[in-house]
């Protein structure tokens, strides 16, 4: 390099060089290279092992410490965020090599002195439970009744939906019982065994099970809780199976009395033949129908259909009724008009084989609420 | 190319009264055709014309166009498949080993369109014996394919992470399907996933256990056992843990499309260890149940019976050894479920209910 | 001024701004689409910013249709591998009449055996050689060829 302050400093030796040729210059002092990075050295890190294989130690305590995982944790052993590796038990410290993971190197804690590491892969594992008994009744009564913070948060709360769930529950036995007991009229001996009988099956009903299932599921409910109170109480066999018996009546008086209809309220048995007769029938009336026209007709229809959760599924039942009780009619001439008037509705529509959008102006005869 | 081919099988078909193997319906059952008339129209229509009834929404129908020219190759493509299912069941009735009958048999109508609507469209855990009805080794074949893509591997990782596997017993090689529900002690209907952690109110009363078999077994003589076990009763004397046996169920019979094990299908002869209910003492930690399928040794002679005679009495039900029960029975382990219980509020409701003794309370801090 | 721009169709347009000409440089108009170079741009700017037009149509099949195309599908591949299959037993069936014809040959004559299985490494196939063919060529002749 061309110092150029130092060209400017001896500016008279260069006018003495008329020749112009510059001539570099050394001076006496040079800076020492290199000491950038090697003046700095850190006091060692203290790595290395601080419990060697056989020694005892107890959980918490470490093992090893180390820069990145020179060892892998093992069994019984955490590992922490610069890869110190610490006890989770107390017991025997153990270095080790696992089939498994033939490149790696294992530090474990064995739970006991005869173990060997790594445990064998097909045994059961040997585990700590490490907890007491609370002996002390005020100590363990305490801790039983001690619950998280986001549990008695969410107390208050769980505490109202089951309250309203109760409520409802028992609105709805009052509401069968009053069923059975004056609308049925049944001669049951236990109003509460049938009610709760019937609120089983109505809810397993609700959650899909099948009508067998409903049964079968509610009656095993109630004959397993007779069971086990007759085990509490300790009855005799006599008695057990009288209470049984009168739970196999009741059910059985009820299977062949009551049925849910579709909507899951109560009324009397339909058998399937009778379900698959009356729903013949209901199909035929419909057909012989008149066309809706007036709101006479809609009406006659609509009683057709009073009956009929009572022996169609909902299935079937919304089937039917979006058929024969549409809310706008096809567009035949009675239901189109040709100019926009005041009494006539226009609705616009898509026409997806066209690509058009259609305008179609219906008389107030073509909507089904509007008869 | 193909289109020559197919030439060729229209003049064979002339020849070979069987040749319509799959529309066949005389000898044939009639899970292997579609139920629904109008799905079955449209996809071996005549006419294009008709829109598929899959798409319920009028609107959607007419908008929607199938690809062209699908028909002919459809129809080309069917007439090839069914003559090669016809050469797989001429072979299938000179074969006398069950197995190969079997995989025959598969090989015969896994590509007929009709066994892949009714399996791929329909419920296949809860099945309808009138669609798929898994006596029929194409379905069984296709069940199983279903249940090895997600289901087997599932249970498989909650096994394996839960360490179910050797806690309770070495491993497992899973060859039937499990799934449970409880449906009596809430009436909720839903199958537990494996490894899910009930409320002891679910589990307040017993389960319904659904073993599905896909392999060829001899139904008529195979008999299963069911145990459920809990790895994690807290053993104080020793600082550790015992295996409690939950639930025992010997001897019951099943078969590929009825098999539900519920109280209908047993009686008091063949519960080997009462319903127990699971109820975790406060501070214990989760509890594993391990729901275990085994299948039960079949008897040289056809005329023994296959019944376990299980002692009851030899069985300690609060320190349980399940491998040295499945061993002394000859046992075979071919299907699990697990699922996890805590201490909650209601577990003292349950222990009341079922006369036990109140729970123990241990300390919070482990030490 | 993306209006500005529209009104402009020219290829590379000069503006006057403040009296210096300022050259923008659009896209090339070699490509034969009928759209005017600035309205593609301003196309190809919109359907980068759509994500639906970066991926491809999910080709949407009613159910009897995927069962439909799933069956042909699997009647392709079978007969694909029907054919694959006979090719191999072919090539194997040649194979192996040339292995018998060959130790034939070593029986019979040792020296010929050895000419027939000289190493012919680097030879060529020859140009003026004429392939075996049923009929006669259209050109019986190259009267202008020349090696």
């Amino acid at each position: 390099m061309w110092n150029f302050a130092l060209l400017d400093t001896c500016g008279i030796s260069c006018r003495k060089n008329i020749s112009g040729v510059l001539i570099q210059v050394r001076n006496a002092t040079k800076r020492a290279a290199g000491s950038r990075t090697s003046m700095k050295d850190s006091a060692g890190r203290r790595l290395g092992p601080k419990k060697y294989e056989g020694q005892d130690v107890s959980s918490g305590e470490i093992i090893m410490r180390q820069r990145g995982t020179k060892f892998y944790p093992g069994e019984n052993v955490g590992i922490g965020k610069d890869h110190t590796i610490f006890a989770l038990e107390p017991g025997v410290v153990r270095y080790y090599l696992d089939p498994f993971h033939p490149k790696r190197k294992f530090i474990g804690v064995a739970l006991s002195r005869d173990l060997k590491l790594p445990s064998p892969h097909f045994e059961p594992t040997s585990r700590r439970f490490g907890r007491f008994e609370l002996t002390n009744k005020r100590a363990s009564f305490k801790e039983e009744n001690s619950i998280s913070r986001k549990d008695y948060l969410a107390k208050p709360d769980i505490l109202k939906t089951l309250e309203s769930r109760e409520s409802k529950r028992k609105e709805l036995q009052k509401k069968l019982s009053k069923v059975l007991l004056e609308e049925l009229k049944l001669d049951i001996i236990d109003s509460d065994l049938a009610t709760s009988y019937l609120t089983r099956v109505r809810a397993s009903l609700k959650n899909g099970f099948s009508i067998e299932d409903a049964k079968f599921n509610s009656k095993y409910y109630l004959e397993t809780e007779e069971r086990l109170k007759a085990k509490r109480e300790s009855w005799t066999i006599e008695k057990l199976t009288e209470s049984l018996s009168e739970i196999d009546k009741c059910t059985d008086l009820l299977n062949s009395s009551t049925s849910f209809n579709n909507k899951l309220e109560l009324v009397k048995y339909f058998s399937e033949q009778e379900k698959q007769a009356l729903k013949v029938k209901l199909i035929e009336d419909l057909k012989n129908a008149q066309l809706l026209q007036t709101k006479k007709d809609k009406n006659a229809i609509k009683t057709l259909f009073k009956d009929a959760s009572n022996f169609l599924t909902l299935s079937e039942e919304v089937r039917l009724r979006r058929k024969y009780l549409k809310p706008v009619f096809p567009e035949t001439e009675g239901t189109l008009e040709t100019k926009i008037g005041k009494k006539s509705i226009v609705s616009r529509r898509f026409d997806y084989v066209k690509n058009k959008v259609q305008v179609i102006v219906r008389s107030k005869q073509a909507f089904l609420s509007k008869l | 190319m193909l289109r020559r081919s197919i030439h060729t099988t229209r003049v064979l078909k002339n020849s070979n009264a069987t040749a319509n193997i799959w529309s066949d319906f005389t000898t044939r059952p009639s899970s292997l055709s579609i139920q629904s008339s109008k799905v079955k129209n449209y996809l071996f229509q005549e006419k294009p014309s008709i829109d598929p009834p899959s798409i319920k929404r009028r609107s959607n129908r007419i908008k929607y166009s199938s690809p062209e020219h699908i028909n002919e190759i459809f129809k080309m493509s069917y007439d090839f498949l069914e003559k090669r299912s016809n050469m797989f069941y001429k072979l299938s009735k000179k074969t006398k080993n069950p197995l190969k009958k079997d995989a025959l048999l598969t090989k015969a109508e896994i590509n007929n369109p009709e066994v892949q609507y009714n399996f791929q469209f329909n419920e296949k855990l809860e099945n309808i014996k009138t669609i798929i009805d898994y006596d029929i080794p194409v379905y069984r074949h296709l069940g199983k394919q279903h249940w090895e893509s997600y289901g087997q591997m599932l249970l498989m990782q909650r096994l394996e992470t839960l360490s179910a596997i050797p806690d309770t017993l070495p491993t497992l090689e899973p060859r039937v399907e499990v799934n449970i529900k409880f449906p009596f002690s809430t009436g909720v209907n839903k199958w537990i996933e494996p490894g899910e952690s009930l409320s002891s109110n679910v589990t307040s009363m017993c389960p319904v256990i659904k073993v599905q078999e896909y392999d060829h077994v001899d139904v008529e003589r195979q008999l299963y056992t069911v145990l459920i076990v809990n790895p994690d009763v807290p053993d104080l004397t020793k600082d550790s843990f015992k295996t409690g046996l939950c639930y025992g169920l010997a001897n019951i019979k099943l078969n590929y499309n009825d098999n539900l094990i519920d109280p209908r299908k047993f009686d008091s002869s063949n519960i080997v260890a009462d319903y127990l209910p699971p109820v975790p003492e406060k501070n214990a930690g989760k509890q594993r149940f391990v729901v275990w399928v085994f299948r039960q040794p079949l008897a040289a002679d056809e005329q023994n019976t296959n019944f376990l005679e299980i002692n009851q009495k030899e069985i300690s039900r609060d320190d349980f050894d399940i491998r040295k029960f499945t061993e002394k029975h000859n046992l075979d382990p071919v299907g699990a479920h697990i699922w996890r219980s805590e201490w909650d509020a209601n577990v003292a409701v349950v222990r009341e209910k079922y006369a036990l003794p109140p729970g123990r309370v241990f300390t919070r801090v482990r030490r | 001024m993306l209006g500005q721009v529209f009104k402009k169709p020219c290829r590379t347009v000069v503006e006057r701004v403040s009296g210096s000409a300022v050259f923008i440089r659009n896209k090339r108009t070699k490509s034969k689409s009928a759209l005017s170079p600035l309205a593609q741009r301003v196309v190809t700017q919109l359907s980068v910013m759509s994500a639906s037009r970066k991926q491809p149509k999910l080709l949407k099949l009613s159910r009897e249709d995927l069962i439909k195309h799933q069956t042909i599908e699997k009647c392709w591949s079978i007969y694909q591998q029907q054919q694959r299959e006979r090719r191999n037993t072919q090539l194997e069936l040649q194979y192996k009449s040339m292995q018998g014809a060959m130790s034939l040959l070593h029986e019979l004559s040792p020296r010929l055996f050895e000419a027939a299985n000289v190493s012919e490494r680097g030879k060529r196939f020859p140009m003026e050689m004429k392939v075996p063919t049923d009929f006669p060529p259209d050109t019986p002749w190259h009267y202008h060829f020349r090696k």
